[in-house]
């Protein structure tokens, strides 16, 4: 039987697709560029938790690996059905939802999850009842820690933002960086390029030409980011006014030093990081 | 059937606060809940509905003890990207829902040319219309309704008026424009 959530997922897909062509191209390349480099590094967490003893340093990462990846499978997930649709299919189902809609609910809190935990499985060597048995405790209590965590963080935006006013910030957001999210398809592609060569090259000459092309391209961007939210916060100063009449000025200041802040901090953090080598 | 409802020392919280508190008795057929917003005259629907749990307390029927309830309001809003058919389909799937009914209420109040639109692209007030007929033409023990006549025209206020006057079984509703002569009809419940 067709799950209605499946059915209103794939409709709130395509009107996201139609609504926002642009964004999802960008998003589908975004997809596309990583997945290389996501189907090389999946098997890491699972590995490093299945086969590190607990509480070692290994098995620490390979937690908070996965409880990013839990996180973020469960706060999509989350955001995927509002409040109001869950309570209406409660309604209509009677108070119980049938098994093929839970089943599909379950599935949109692991589908991420999931694959790159059992992906650890495939680098394993040998298997034992005990590790087994410690490896899926410890996956499911960090995928239940993600779970309250994600509950949290929706429980606290929520108090702070009604709907309306959280898609106003949005707004503003989107107005203030349209943009800049142009930039951002050919710096992530710049910066793929350049761990690329940074992991072919492991002479001291590759990783210095390595540091210096990525710093001048984070220079680059944010000076790009800074423009183009400078030149949309001029041409909707009025838009702004309307909201608070001193908010044009005081997001121009806010981004000028944010802008100086971050560009020493890029050029800072490498060498820092480079030195510390 | 239902002729009692019991809230019994009910505390809610939402989000971490306090959003309700209410211990009373509705044991008349058609109640109107009032008292200022955010008291948490909606929130109480959704718990009389077991949409949601009680944070504390207790809602028992008698002498039902499972009662079938319908509920109209727009904190139990239907998904905006199906469309009306799609809907009405779901809801026959599941609830003992009378189609004839349906027709002859929908194509009197102007809502049946809509059937093929999404419901995100129905005005307010077909929105209503439509809330209002699946909960009237569900089976039910015990019908909720949640600022029932916004957005709708005097003509069709008028028509749904009459099959609420007609309607026997318990009755609980919100509105804050309801007229005195309206409010005749209902035993007055203030919730503060």
């Amino acid at each position: 039987m067709k799950s209605a959530y499946f059915l209103l997922f794939r409709r709130k897909i395509k009107a996201f697709k139609q609504q926002r062509a642009a964004f999802y191209r960008i998003l589908l390349t975004i997809g596309f560029l990583i997945t290389p480099v996501l189907l090389l590094f999946a098997p890491v967490p699972g590995f490093l938790v299945y086969s590190s003893n607990i509480m070692s340093l290994p098995f620490i990462v390979g937690s908070a690996i996965l409880y990013i990846v839990a996180l973020i499978n469960h706060l999509f997930a989350s955001l995927m059905f509002n409040k109001e649709e869950h309570l209406w299919f409660k309604y209509v189902f009677n108070g119980t939802l049938p098994i093929n809609e839970q089943l599909y609910l379950i599935h949109c809190r692991v589908y991420l999850f999931a694959p790159v935990t059992l992906a650890g499985l495939i680098k394993v060597e040998q298997f034992t009842p005990i590790s087994i048995l410690s490896f899926a405790l410890s996956v499911v209590c960090v995928f239940f820690a993600a779970k309250w965590t994600a509950a949290r963080i929706i429980q606290s935006f929520s108090r702070q933002l009604t709907t309306k006013q959280l898609s106003l910030h949005l707004k503003v957001f989107r107005l203030l960086t349209f943009s800049a999210l142009n930039t951002l398809i050919a710096w992530l592609a710049s910066a793929l390029l350049a761990t690329y060569f940074a992991f072919s090259m492991s002479s001291t000459l590759a990783v210095k030409g390595y540091i210096f092309v990525l710093l001048s391209l984070a220079i680059v961007f944010l000076a790009l980011s800074y423009r183009s939210m400078h030149k949309n916060i001029r041409q909707h100063s009025i838009t702004l006014r309307y909201f608070d009449v001193s908010l044009p000025g005081s997001l121009s200041k806010r981004l000028k030093n944010a802008l100086f802040i971050a560009i020493v901090l890029t050029i800072i953090s490498p060498n820092i990081v480079y030195f510390m080598h | 059937m239902v002729s009692t409802i019991h809230i019994n020392d009910i505390h809610h919280f939402y989000n971490g606060d306090l959003k309700l508190v209410a211990n009373l008795v509705i044991d008349h057929n058609k109640s109107l809940l009032e008292g200022p917003n955010g008291i948490g005259k909606s929130t109480l629907l959704r718990l009389i509905a077991q949409l949601e749990q009680p944070t504390r307390g207790k809602i028992s029927f008698s002498p039902s003890q499972q009662p079938v309830v319908s509920i109209a309001s727009d904190s139990v809003d239907m998904p905006a990207l199906f469309s009306v058919a799609e809907i009405i389909q779901l809801v026959k799937k599941f609830k003992r829902f009378d189609d004839q009914e349906f027709e002859q209420h929908a194509s009197t109040v102007g809502l049946l040319q809509f059937l093929p639109s999404k419901v995100g692209d129905l005005s307010t007030g077909n929105k209503k219309k439509l809330q209002l007929l699946l909960a009237l033409c569900s089976h039910h023990d015990v019908l909720l309704l949640d600022e029932p006549f916004n957005g709708l025209d005097k003509s069709t206020i008028d028509y749904f008026w009459t099959l609420l006057c007609d309607h026997n079984k318990i009755l609980i509703m919100v509105d804050h424009q309801l007229s005195d002569s309206k409010r005749q009809w209902f035993k007055t419940i203030a919730l503060d």
